[in-house]
């Protein structure tokens, strides 16, 4: 492999997994912070611990999803300098401006919102999960600004060999990132919606085998889940097909991301089969529980969402190339002329680590998942721990 | 504009130094502050998700401020980079993780991650910093590991209320370890490295005396003041560089920003300021 190939899929490993870490974090906050809302304005006990359980998830999920973040934001730098070199000036202010106005406060407020919660009165806490949430989608509008622009460049100027902002305007309301946007937002409640229903289905059949099971904890939850995924399902497929106008194919359109675009239809048309039998089934809280079939498929259609959200990411930045910025740069042009043995081993390192965070997340998110709601320790006072013998000097 | 810009990148890196530092330090020192390591993670819990988006921010400023600066400076450093973004992985998934599962040996990995990770956090710092310095960087590790120990050191004593001893016998080691390596590593350019040593032995006997008299607030103001002989050396060791020309929204933005993410920060200080009274969620 050339050391481009391998810059390559450093970026792709790295923003990929990434991205799936986030499609859940994003649809998963929202849906906490509604929780939580009718939780404190109800005072329902049974709310109040979804809010732990589905917050634990959430944690768990972010504390991973962020540390791949961390590796892509240094990595334009580190090997791409072509794109800071040419781009500067456009490219780099969504990006700064992402690490200012949104995760810089995100960040703040979830340690806030996870160490403080028997120090904030409820209200406030409330407001912390909110600003949260909300930075999130700042975050992931902003990253789409940038990423929008390599795909669909507008509001720049060409000045000798660099580009410059010519509209601020256009560069920041680009519809190759407002589209993109609504799109992924509309996935990310797929993916949380599918998450929460299908660890529900899980729980309510083992009840039915006769192991205790909080019923009206589970009930609530799946209802939730499957509300989340109905109303989203459609605007994801509309979303996603109005981008077809707008973005160009890119000149190397590519077999991978044709099969990419067709797996994503066909997870969708999956999607949309359950959600339209959930849609029927809402109303009637009995038969939606008592369907064996239905909750079987709610559970397996848990990494559907996942996959379609993996191949139309690979669709959209496979069919770009073999531009970084379309029409504008070259990926060639763009990367750092390292030297092959040094990316071969960072490209190495970086997949088994990454392999390993994607691993333990999906462990751990099943061993909570499955332990219920009463193992969860988010916000609860910890029991003291035994000390058991640690190596101390 | 480029006054401006400069200043911002540097309020962004020393914020991550002197807060930062603080959680890294801890974190290289946890086999030596007691057997409960719950409790003494929960000493920097609430803060070092709040301490570590300062670097991302300094990041993405320096790539929309000084991206011709970021393209040379990450090309020399490069190895010493990739290192410190693994490390700060490693170190950030075992405070995530230890208290996520049940068994000693879970938790012993996930300790070991974070110790391990911290000590290379702090060791790639000194690496970068003296790579841009001029080829003493093993040199500089010793400097910046015992810098960033100290800070955790001092920290954890007034977070803990316990081991001030530990902070008070590493102060000298810093002295007479960093001090000479710092000069060492600045060899080339004596007159610029030496008055930033000089600087540093200061503040390293002021910690020493504070923490004799039991100040901590003064322990902590000078072992973050030391700290920032990190960044400090790498600005001045740093090739001159103007503003992008479209800088002007960037550093408009971020000003206005300001207040709002200093007072949310001073809002978790405030909330977690009291000594640690049990194990948090970690």
């Amino acid at each position: 492999m050339s050391t481009l190939s391998l810059a390559r899929l450093l970026f792709a490993i790295t923003a990929g997994t990434h991205f799936l870490f986030v499609s859940l974090t994003l649809g998963l906050a929202a849906l906490v912070a509604i929780t939580q809302t009718r939780a404190v304005v109800t005072g329902d006990p049974v709310r109040l611990r979804m809010v732990r359980y589905w917050g634990q998830l959430y944690v768990i999920n972010y504390a991973v999803g962020i540390v791949t973040g961390l590796l892509m934001e240094f990595q334009f730098g580190l090997n791409w300098p072509g794109l800071t070199d040419h781009a500067q000036d456009v490219f780099g202010a969504p990006l700064a401006l992402e690490t200012l106005v949104a995760f810089f406060v995100e960040a703040t407020f979830l340690g806030l919102w996870i160490f403080g919660w028997d120090r904030l009165n409820r209200y406030a806490h409330l407001a912390v999960i909110w600003v949260v949430t909300l930075t999130a989608y700042v975050s992931a509008y902003f990253v789409l600004v940038a990423n929008g622009f390599m795909r669909r460049p507008v509001g720049f100027l060409r000045v000798g060999d660099e580009l410059r902002v010519h509209s601020a305007a256009d560069l920041f309301t680009n519809s190759a990132a407002l589209l993109p946007l609504a799109h992924v937002t509309a996935g990310a409640f797929l993916v949380a919606g599918f998450f929460m229903a299908g660890v529900s289905a899980w729980h309510l059949r083992r009840a039915r085998i006769g192991e205790p099971v909080d019923l009206e904890f589970f009930r609530r939850s799946l209802r939730i889940g499957l509300v989340s995924a109905v109303v989203a399902v459609v605007p994801s497929a509309v979303f996603g097909g109005l981008q077809f106008s707008i973005i160009p194919d890119g000149d190397g359109k590519s077999v991978l991301s044709g099969i990419a675009s067709e797996l994503m239809m066909a997870a969708w048309l999956w999607m949309f089969g359950v959600a339209v039998a959930a849609m029927v089934k809402l109303p009637f809280t009995g038969w939606l529980l008592r369907g064996r079939a239905f909750l079987r498929t709610v559970m397996i259609t848990l990494p559907v969402p996942y996959a379609a959200m993996m191949f139309g990411w690979i669709y959209r930045e496979g069919g770009r190339q073999p531009w970084l910025i379309q029409g504008v740069l070259r990926t060639e042009d763009a990367v750092r002329p390292m030297g092959h043995g040094a990316m071969l081993a960072t490209t190495v390192g970086v997949s088994a680590l990454f392999a390993v965070l994607a691993v333990v997340n999906i462990v751990l998110l099943r061993r909570f998942a499955r332990r219920g709601p009463d193992a969860a320790a988010l916000g609860r006072p910890a029991p003291a721990e035994s000390l058991e013998p640690v190596p101390s000097f | 504009m480029d006054t401006l810009a400069y200043a911002l990148l540097g309020l962004f890196g020393v914020g991550y130094f002197v807060l930062g530092g603080a959680d890294i330090g801890v974190g290289m020192l946890l086999p030596f502050l007691g057997r409960d390591r719950r409790l003494t993670l929960a000493a920097i819990a609430p803060f070092f998700l709040g301490n570590e988006v300062w670097l991302v921010a300094t990041g993405g400023l320096l790539t929309a401020l000084f991206p011709g600066l970021e393209a040379e400076v990450f090309g020399r450093i490069w190895g010493a980079l990739v290192v410190l973004i693994a490390a700060w992985i490693v170190r950030d998934m075992g405070l995530w993780l230890r208290g996520r599962g049940d068994g000693a040996v879970w938790r012993t990995f996930w300790d070991g991650a974070t110790v391990a990770g911290s000590w290379a956090v702090a060791a790639s710092w000194g690496v970068a910093v003296g790579l841009l310095m001029g080829g003493g960087a093993p040199l500089f590790a010793v400097t910046s590991c015992g810098v960033f120990a100290l800070h955790g050191a001092v920290f954890a004593a007034l977070r803990l209320g316990t081991h001030t001893p530990l902070a008070r016998r590493l102060a000298p080691v810093a002295l007479v370890t960093g001090v000479p390596c710092a000069l060492g590593a600045g060899a080339g350019h004596l007159g610029r490295t030496a008055p930033y040593a000089a600087g540093l032995a200061l503040l390293l006997v002021l910690a020493w005396a504070a923490l004799g008299a039991r100040r901590y607030g003064a322990a902590l103001a000078s072992s973050g003041l030391a700290i920032l002989v990190v960044p400090l050396l790498a600005a001045v060791n740093l090739p001159d560089a103007t503003a992008a020309e479209d800088a002007g929204l960037t550093v408009t933005v971020a000003f206005v920003m300001l207040p709002l993410l200093v007072a949310a920060q001073a809002w978790v200080w405030w909330t977690f300021r009291g000594r640690v009274d049990g194990p948090s969620y970690l």
